[in-house]
């Protein structure tokens, strides 16, 4: 499929996913939409792809839908006096699942390589993503606040996962500004580097992982989420069923253990 | 039991569980994993024992799974002709048998992280409900290394430390956390010179074991059954807990202190 508004580019095992309209600021409009739901799928089906990286053309992330009201936005074709509470419903699942939960389920590791701006939606993008890298221009906010209506992406789940309660509710709470230097001590990125650094060293990690035993490392993404839901006792069941009907069984087991006799490095090849 | 590959000390209401197989670095091994499980078992059972420390001899915590080869190590599961159900009870079985009953030991649990905690070794620290460490300690999610999943659960453990995206990170890319950046993600909850290390943690041990043990241990049960459910059960479960507690002499002997302007003297009962 030839894509209008992403750029997708697969190289040494990595995916890179860039929501490309610069213009505004990537902001998500039923284009865009329909081709991440069409494209994200089709990275997990691609044995060849071990990482994803998910980023922004120009100077932001992504700033959420698209609302400015012409015909290329969200609210193209839509008249709100006229519209059925369940044909809305239906659009919202439509971005939500399509983008966010695809994305967040995608059985690959995955690092969102914030390079500005990242705001309602493009703050559910991001926070989908598995682990975030940002430059110092990188900024969260959940905008959904500021139009007077719920972040209906994932914020209200992933955000609290991932830097607690208490903050998770301020930034929902009073739809402000988060930006890079506190985003990093929160832990909500992982890393935060110079904007000149933010691709080599994205891709670093990108390139770490991609080196790994794969499908050791789909396992431990499936069983991390799972986890959260489940107790102690169960989620030792499912690992000792994940390691000995699965990772147990693979090459890269094989060649992790005589890499560890031979002294050497393993070369894992991801089966 | 006389243990050949770890060393069970009880002292002033305090356990102490050391790994004793310095030089593997403390790696688990056969016949050590069935040890460990009869120690823990043995501390769960002595209503005397209010707090247990777990420590490694040597220079190491606790370096992981015994990859080395040889009967009884994780390497012999390396071979490719055990059925995946022999394997999931073999590994099942050291899971919870010492992951697992480590973890649902009543009494407080302290990890006294001596050097490095890789692997299973990480594993087991995070299965404790508290790590002090020195600036020896190093944590690594080996597993990974090895082409293998977290089979203690540090996948469980870790999110609920650090977060989700941290844990992901220290996961997928399985490198090292030293002790600095360990204090700061919160996986340690202090960090003292390698001098003090025992004696701040047994001073902590102490602290601990002063306390009174049933409420302590209805608290600790708490706190991990409460990450299960809302808060609504919660505060049903914790109702339950807290009418039992009101019947105990300990906490008769609290309100007296409290009265008399003195330290409580806790029993236990």
């Amino acid at each position: 499929m030839q894509y209008k508004t992403i750029l997708l580019e697969k190289k040494q095992n990595i995916a890179k996913v860039t929501l490309n309209r610069p213009a505004r600021l990537n902001a998500l409009n039923p284009q865009l939409i329909s081709e991440l739901t069409t494209a994200i799928p089709e990275l997990g089906k691609d044995p060849d792809v071990r990482a994803v990286v998910i980023t922004g053309a120009g100077r932001g992330f992504c700033s959420g839908g698209d609302f400015k009201g012409d015909a290329d936005s969200l609210a193209a074709g839509q008249n709100p006096a006229t519209r059925h509470p369940e044909d809305s419903r239906n659009r919202i699942r439509g971005y939500t699942l399509g983008v966010c939960y695809a994305l967040q389920t995608l059985q690959v590791p995955t690092i969102a390589m914030v390079n500005g701006v990242a705001v309602g939606l493009g703050f559910d993008v991001a926070l989908a993503c598995d682990m975030r890298v940002g430059s110092e221009n990188a900024r969260f906010m959940v905008g959904w606040t500021r139009r007077g209506i719920v972040p209906a992406g994932g914020t209200v789940w992933l955000l609290p996962r991932i830097i607690g309660l208490g903050r998770a509710l301020e930034l929902i709470y009073t739809g402000r500004f988060m930006d890079a230097n506190e985003a990093e001590r929160v832990g909500l990125l992982n890393k935060k580097v110079a904007t000149t650094e933010l691709e080599a060293e994205t891709m670093e990690l990108a390139s770490t992982i991609a080196h790994g035993p794969t499908t050791a490392l789909r396992l431990d993404k499936l069983n991390t989420y799972k986890g959260l839901n489940m107790d102690y006792p169960t989620m030792l069941e499912y690992l000792a069923i994940c390691q000995a009907g699965i990772a147990q069984k693979t090459d890269d087991f094989q060649e992790a253990s005589r890499a560890f006799i031979e002294k050497r490095e393993p070369v894992f090849k991801g089966r | 039991m006389a243990y050949q590959h770890i060393l069970l000390k009880k002292e002033n209401h305090i356990a102490t569980l050391t790994l004793n197989r310095p030089e593997s670095l403390n790696a688990l091994a056969g016949t050590m994993n069935a040890e460990i499980a009869a120690a823990i078992q043995d501390v769960a059972s002595d209503s005397d024992m209010r707090v247990l420390v777990l420590t490694g001899a040597g220079r190491a915590f606790c370096a992981g799974g015994d990859f080395k080869g040889g009967k009884g190590t994780a390497a012999s599961l390396a071979s490719r002709r055990r059925q995946p159900a022999e394997l999931a009870k073999a590994v099942r079985s050291y899971t919870q048998g010492i992951a697992l009953s480590l973890q649902n030991l009543e009494i407080p649990t302290i990890a006294m992280v001596n050097g490095v905690a890789a692997g299973a070794g990480f594993d087991i620290a995070l299965a404790c409900d508290m790590r002090i460490g020195c600036e020896n300690s190093r944590f690594r999610v080996a597993w990974t290394l090895r082409g293998l999943t977290t089979a203690f659960g540090t996948t469980w453990f870790l999110p609920r430390l650090v977060g989700v995206g941290v844990a992901a990170e220290l996961i997928f890319t399985a490198r090292i956390v030293d002790a600095q950046e360990a204090l700061q993600l919160r996986i340690l909850n202090r960090q003292v010179p390698s001098s003090d290390l025992e004696s701040e943690t047994l001073a902590l041990a102490s602290q601990i074991a002063k306390g009174p043990p049933l409420a302590l241990r209805l608290s600790k049960q708490n706190i991990y059954k409460g990450l299960e459910v809302d808060l609504d059960t919660a505060l049903a479960f914790l109702a339950s807990a807290q009418s039992q507690l009101f019947m105990t002499d300990d906490f008769v002997e609290a309100t007296k202190a409290f009265q008399e302007k003195r330290e409580p003297v806790f029993k236990g009962q």
